[in-house]
């Protein structure tokens, strides 16, 4: 088991009252599997990830790591946010060994890694560009890219194609799927897309309007490696019917 | 290259044209020399005093300089520590702030009274001038750093220090640079005044004795060499600007192809 959330909680303060933002979230996260969280905007979702990442503390509640506990600790895991933060005055590549470099390992060896895979990430011939000079799907994969050299083996990626157009979006995702059959990881992936969530994940968890508590889950039984055509298929539709029913279903 | 012209030639032509207005008006109404001399007339004059005004010109780039760089040096040094320490800038900035109502021609005889007339309270007026500009821009870039950034940093596992040497800083380069612009066209200016307050040379003592002698044509000249150093010293700053900073003009330079576009 590679994370496991324990009656996590989160509450703050507003005006006279507390407002609970996260309610009573347990989920247990298998090794290498690919887990979507889906739900109304404003649910509390974000909150979750800043929690695993360490950026906050729960109110209640334990996040647990290989057996270990890091509630509240930071550095554990790979966290990529909706805007793809690409430093402006950073090159892609010193882009990429920016958590090497806080990490102080050898800055060095970590660009050469980061040049060997630029090609991989669609990159190649940009190593020494600024991030003004990238499209919005490169400026993503050069995020990516920069996930990845993190080195860690828990993802955290909140929407991170959210702001892509439809057709990139797309092809990111199959590249997505392509870069984590190279690189095996386990991946909590917030989106607002139903087809997003299906297509991509093992498992999708359906969380409620705040605070956020989960209100039921799905697994996937698609076959790897996906290919578009799936996406008409019975059971994908059928996946889709039930998760769509799920959100809009009155409380 | 056509694009950079057609920005450049339009201020040319105006001033080409103010030229010859002021020449023709000169000489049309017969107007007196020691009064405004034509554009011609400050020429020649330029011509015959360039070794007086040369002698006249280091002292003043000296002061302008050396004020300049310590003026940015506890500028940039004062900005970090009120970035890095919150009561410092509860307690320090405001007062900072109200500090620029007092006018530093008043403060400057004081400092002459204290430092005597040599090089040393020159820069030090030259330094309070240029001081101003760079500390105020820079603690607001360092300030206004993205919170995301900062967080994905956070997540990574930055300490403070990293936060500011990763995030705040590099970010605040170009607040800092545009506060050294303003500071730059302030810098000679602030050696000229610190100069008529008491000085046996320098440009600001070639002003007094120009104005004494009712020569307006070496006043015009005065003029043309404070100007230009201090366009001179101006290119200078957005010269390193644009090394220290190359992605800002990247940036602007992606904008205008985008807004072509569009």
């Amino acid at each position: 088991m590679k994370l496991k959330l324990e009656s996590l909680e989160q509450s703050y303060p507003v005006a006279q009252i507390r407002r609970q933002v996260i309610d009573q979230i347990t989920l247990t996260v298998e090794e290498g599997t690919f887990i979507s969280i889906i739900g109304p905007s404003g649910c509390g979702k974000s909150t979750l990830f800043n929690i695993i990442s360490g950026l906050e503390r729960p109110t209640a509640g334990r996040v647990i790591k290989d057996g270990r506990e890091i509630t509240g600790e930071t550095g554990y895991v790979s966290y990529m946010l909706q805007k793809d933060c690409l430093f402006p005055w950073r090159t892609v590549l010193e882009n990429a060994v920016l958590s090497a470099e806080v990490a102080g390992e050898n800055k060095r060896k970590a660009l050469e890694r980061a040049e060997e895979l630029l090609s991989v990430f669609g990159l190649k011939g940009y190593a020494n560009e600024y991030p003004a000079r990238l499209s919005g799907g490169m400026r993503q994969r050069a995020a990516l890219l920069r996930t990845v050299m993190a080195n860690q083996d828990l993802w955290l990626l909140d929407e991170p194609m959210g702001s892509l157009d439809a057709l990139t979006r797309e092809r990111m995702q199959d590249w997505l799927l392509g870069i984590l059959e190279q690189f095996p990881k386990t991946v909590l992936f917030i989106t607002h897309s139903i087809d997003e969530a299906v297509y991509l994940s093992d498992r999708v968890v359906v969380f409620s309007p705040r605070p956020a508590r989960i209100k039921d889950e799905l697994t996937i039984h698609l076959p790897r490696p996906r290919k578009r055509e799936l996406m008409t298929s019975e059971s994908f539709l059928q996946a889709k019917r039930w998760l769509w029913e799920k959100l809009h279903e009155e409380e | 290259m056509g694009e950079r012209l057609r920005r450049i030639l339009p201020p040319v032509l105006t001033v080409i044209l103010f030229l010859i207005v002021w020449e023709a008006g000169v000489r049309l109404s017969g107007i007196e020399d020691w009064l405004l001399p034509a554009p011609s007339g400050i020429a020649i004059s330029f011509a015959e005093s360039w070794e007086l005004v040369q002698r006249h010109t280091w002292p003043t780039l000296q002061e302008a300089t050396l004020g300049f760089v310590l003026g940015i040096g506890v500028a940039l040094l004062l900005a970090v520590l009120i970035d890095l320490f919150p009561w410092l800038r509860r307690g320090v900035y405001p007062l900072l702030i109200g500090s620029q109502t007092v006018p530093i021609i008043a403060i400057a005889p004081l400092l002459i009274l204290w430092f005597g007339y040599g090089l040393f309270p020159k820069v030090l007026i030259v330094a309070l001038v240029t001081f101003f500009p760079v500390v105020v821009n820079t603690v607001d870039g360092l300030s206004s750093a993205d919170s995301d950034q900062v967080r994905l940093l956070k997540s990574m596992g930055a300490n403070d220090w990293q936060i500011f040497r990763l995030v705040r800083f590099p970010q605040a380069l170009p607040s800092f640079f545009s506060g050294m612009k303003i500071a730059a066209t302030y810098g000679i200016l602030g050696a000229v005044i610190a100069e008529w307050l008491g000085a046996s040379e320098g440009l600001g003592v070639f002003l007094i004795r120009s104005q004494n002698s009712f020569a307006a044509d070496q006043v015009f000249v005065a003029i043309v060499v404070i100007t230009f150093w201090s366009l001179v010293l101006f290119s200078l700053v957005q010269l390193i600007a644009r090394f220290a900073t190359p992605w800002v003009y990247i940036e602007k330079k992606e904008n205008r192809k985008g807004e072509k576009e569009t």
